[in-house]
């Protein structure tokens, strides 16, 4: 049990966070509704943290995620605008979708060039991404806004699943949840965390199904599953389960880990490398589809420092800068944290500029913990 | 300042250190006089390094027994540059310039003098200028470092140990990365400072050059001095013997050769680096099903290098035809290698071995993931009963699977590794210094599994430098020498003396120095 507590030191600074933050909002903070509120706002910086995990993970950086997610989101804005996608409802919508991953695709594909055929530096590489890709959406967007969307693409942004629906897809999720961590306890090869130690990893599913219980609590008494968070869950599910159980999650380990050892072990080192950078860009892409969405238009300015906030969240979460150790449930957690600070914090009404200071110095506060915490 | 000739500079008494349990050197007693060049001579790790890193307050005072004294004074370092205050530097293989400053720049670096707020470059340049006539450079105390040559870097680097008054000048190998004619240059520069009554300590392993310049010489083997002779009285046959001549205990396996068809063949592999040096020249031999090929030589020799080529992992540019099972194949990087049936375990287990936050199991298996999944995804049943399998076989002693890598003890760690290359199931293993850094007890169960795989019809590479490893444990041994393949002497007629032979024998006519 210490050694769970020590272990998840993010965990634990976590429900602090949220004790502290219910005390002082007299329980406005755990309200369905602002629960909700707070997973939505989480939702495009868990994507990007998502990737950014990977990215750390084999030792490398990207600094061009806000800007790509501007420029994928102007993409979106003239498809639906001037290209008129807007009118055909749903299916327009989904090209926009298609379009703005795609635009986010091909800038991973342009940083992932440089950083894995010519072995440049990813800093460097994505920070000049980061200035070309901010040119480029000025370019397109001449500067101005594009708005507004069509419903359907809205919903990408603000809708929700009814609450049935969401009710019954927590269910099923919680019901494979239980078959697997139950088959887990028995046979104990298929290894969902940590394997071999079956008090933690007992006690990891009990509080994992006690999450999914109190999601269901939540979203079940407000409006329902928002859209962005079942995109979070879903892109966030498939990161784990790819980290943890395929060979390329092996391999980005094991890159980050040491790349000498891995080169000469016959990993695909080039292959891997390609493969995170685009994926870093095709989930910035999503990320535009969401904001856009939300803002119910689109702006070359938006998404500058998401980047910074995605590499907070990453390094609360205990991943290495260095590369080879890290989660993404590690990740997960650092951007909830991030959340819960933003969003208590605009509850109790500090101002802005304050916000920023404190979030600051809680960063580095939450890191220093966690490498203390290390063996 | 004035030294007397033949006084006593440096004496030590019984100095002993031991890591762990693991003793490098026991009951080191020597002294040494002003004006002379004294050789130290061993097999890699018989603890030459070791003993000039204490000299030069690398490992501090209190981490070994006994004590040393220069001029009749007890030497207490905490650290180099207290060494380097009593007048003790040490010239490392690999040399410590910044490539960036310039000469006078690196050969001052810690007391650049100065006016007012800032250095004063006319002084800076005066004295080093002064430095380079006395060694008759033609060179400008401004040319930075990066812009000379590694014989050159070399002599900076013995001008920086002089400009804080060195008086023992420790030199580690300085002549393995040196051409003939730099070579020669350096003899001057040594001879001149015997004269100045500078003591050199020279480690090295070519006796050519020892018998050539030094004075007196010192064998230490497996931590002890074991022959101590005056150069004109001693021969190299003497001096080699005294170096190897140990008992062999019972650590290798009894040996019996079964040898299949021929697997793979080499011909006329040479390669040069990107500046053209030649690292490899006109290599050419073969190998069958289960045999044991030992590879013997200097460092430097190309050892590594040849097996780094084979497998892959070099940028060299590469000639010549390498053939598995009669086909003729091409090589451009690890994973191909790994495809075609060769594997490797490197020489350096931490450097490129071991992914030491990562578990034993995933360390095990990096290699061979591709047989262990389906669409790419882990059995990680599969997986599991095979790393136990293993650990098993292997006798490795690890808590789990789960273990972290770092955790575990070097021996251990190198049956991981080997475990991991023998997943790839390779027809040619190729390994690079297996048992470095490896206890005893861990080095006899490496031998047996060798002998093993040999059994198995796995045709096996084995580098190493130690030369009774290499005896005891090949069918057949090439030595290679600054990288040539010298000789392949069969099991029968290998002996220490004849490798050493060739090992050291000079490629080149070497110049004679007037």
């Amino acid at each position: 049990m210490k050694l769970f507590l020590k272990r998840n030191s993010t965990l634990v600074a976590m429900f602090l966070l949220i004790i502290l933050a219910t005390i002082f909002t007299d329980g406005l903070f755990v309200s369905p509704r602002n629960l909700t509120n707070l997973a939505r706002q989480v939702s495009i910086n868990g994507i990007l943290a998502v990737g950014m995990t990977y990215v750390i993970l084999i030792s490398g950086i990207d600094l061009s995620v806000g800007s790509v997610v501007a420029l994928s989101s102007i993409a979106v804005g003239i498809s639906q605008i001037s290209w008129g996608w807007s009118q055909y409802h749903l299916l327009g919508m989904l090209l926009s979708t298609i379009l703005g991953i795609g635009v986010g695709a091909l800038c991973g594909v342009f940083n992932a060039y440089w950083i894995s055929k010519h072995k440049m530096t990813s800093f460097i590489i994505t920070l000049g991404m980061m200035v070309i890709a901010r040119g480029l959406a000025l370019i397109f967007s001449h500067g101005e806004a594009i708005a507004p969307m069509s419903e359907e693409l809205q919903w990408m942004g603000n809708g929700y699943l009814s609450p049935t629906l969401s009710l019954y897809l927590i269910g099923v999720v919680l019901v494979v949840f239980m078959i697997i961590s139950f088959r887990s306890f028995f046979t104990k090869s298929i290894m969902i965390f940590k394997p071999n130690e079956k008090g933690e990893a007992t006690l990891s599913s009990i509080l994992i199904m006690a999450g999914i219980l109190f999601m269901a609590y939540v979203f079940f008494n407000y409006r329902g599953l928002p859209i962005p968070v079942l995109l979070l869950a879903l892109v966030a599910g498939g990161a784990h389960f790819v980290l943890t159980r395929m060979t390329i999650g092996r391999y980005i380990y094991a890159i980050g880990g040491n790349p000498e050892a891995s080169r000469l072990s016959g990993v695909p080192i080039q292959k891997v490398t390609f493969f995170v950078f685009v994926l870093m860009g095709v989930l910035s892409g999503l990320c535009s589809v969401i904001l856009t969405g939300r803002l119910n238009g689109a702006m070359p300015t938006s998404g500058q420092l998401f980047e910074l906030d995605a590499i907070a969240a990453v390094v609360i979460g205990g991943t290495s800068l260095m590369g080879g150790i890290g989660t993404v449930t590690g990740s997960l957690i650092g951007a909830f944290m991030i959340g819960i600070l933003n969003n208590s914090m605009s509850l109790l009404n500090v101002p802005t500029f304050y916000q920023m200071v404190i979030k600051g110095l809680i960063i580095i506060l939450a890191v220093f913990v966690d490498s203390k915490n290390r063996d | 300042m004035f030294t007397e000739k033949n006084e006593v500079i440096l004496k030590l008494q019984d100095i002993s250190k031991s890591f762990g349990r693991v003793c490098v050197l026991s009951s080191i007693s020597l002294e040494a006089f002003c004006g002379e060049i004294v050789a130290l001579v061993g097999e890699n790790g018989a603890g030459k390094s070791t003993l000039m890193k204490i000299l030069s307050g690398v490992w501090p005072a209190g981490s070994y027994e006994g004590e040393f004294f220069t001029h009749s004074k007890l030497c207490v370092f905490v650290n180099p540059s207290q060494a380097e205050n009593a007048g003790i530097s040490i010239i490392h293989q690999e040399l410590n310039l910044i490539p960036e400053l310039s000469i006078a720049e690196n050969i001052f670096l810690t007391k650049l003098p100065q006016k007012t707020w800032q250095v004063d470059f006319e002084k800076l340049y005066e004295k080093t200028q002064s430095l380079l006539n006395k060694f008759n450079l033609k060179l400008s105390p401004k040319t930075l470092v990066k812009y000379l040559s590694i014989g050159h870097k070399q002599i900076v680097e013995i001008m920086k140990a002089l400009a804080v008054n060195a008086q023992i000048l420790i030199l580690d190998e300085p002549t393995s990365a040196l051409t003939q004619k730099e070579i020669v240059f350096l003899y001057k520069i040594l001879r001149q400072l015997r004269k100045e009554g500078v003591l050199c300590f020279y480690i090295s392993h070519k006796l050519e050059e020892i018998f050539e310049l030094c004075d007196r010489l010192y064998v230490l083997r497996d931590g002890k001095l074991v022959y101590h002779s005056a150069i004109p009285e001693t021969s190299p046959t003497q001096v080699i013997s005294a170096m190897v001549g140990r008992p062999l205990q019972r650590l290798y396996p009894h040996r019996t050769s079964s040898q299949g068809a021929k697997i793979l063949e080499i011909c006329d592999l040479t390669a040069r680096d990107k500046k053209g040096k030649s690292i490899l020249n006109h290599m050419s031999l073969s190998l069958h099903k289960g045999e044991i090929l030992g590879i013997a030589g200097l460092m430097g020799a190309g050892r590594s290098e040849f097996i780094l080529t084979l497998f892959g992992a070099s940028d060299f540019n590469i000639t010549g035809e390498v053939k598995i099972d009669n086909r003729v194949i091409k090589i451009h990087s690890p994973r191909e290698a790994i495809e075609v049936g060769l594997a490797l375990v490197t020489e350096d287990r931490k450097l490129s071995g071991i992914i030491p936050d990562r578990t034993v199991s995933e360390n095990m298996t990096l290699s061979s993931l591709r047989q262990l999944s389906r669409k790419k995804i882990i059995k990680h049943d599969q997986e599991e009963s095979l790393v136990q399998k293993f650990i098993g076989q292997f006798k490795i002693k690890t808590h789990t699977t789960q273990t972290r890598m770092r955790t575990l003890s070097g021996g251990n760690q190198q049956k991981v590794l080997l475990a991991r290359s023998l997943l790839t199931k390779p027809k040619v293993l190729l390994l690079d210094e297996p048992t470095r850094g490896v206890d005893v007890g861990a080095k006899a169960e490496i031998y047996e599994l060798i002998h093993q795989l040999s059994r198995e019809g796995v045709a096996i590479i084995i580098v190493s430098s130690e030369l009774p490893e290499v005896l005891n444990i090949s069918d057949r041994i090439a030595v290679f020498n600054a990288g040539e393949l010298a000789c392949i002497l069969s099991r029968e007629e290998a002996s220490e003396e004849k490798i050493m032979f060739y090992a050291t024998e000079s490629r080149k006519p070497m110049e004679k120095v007037a």
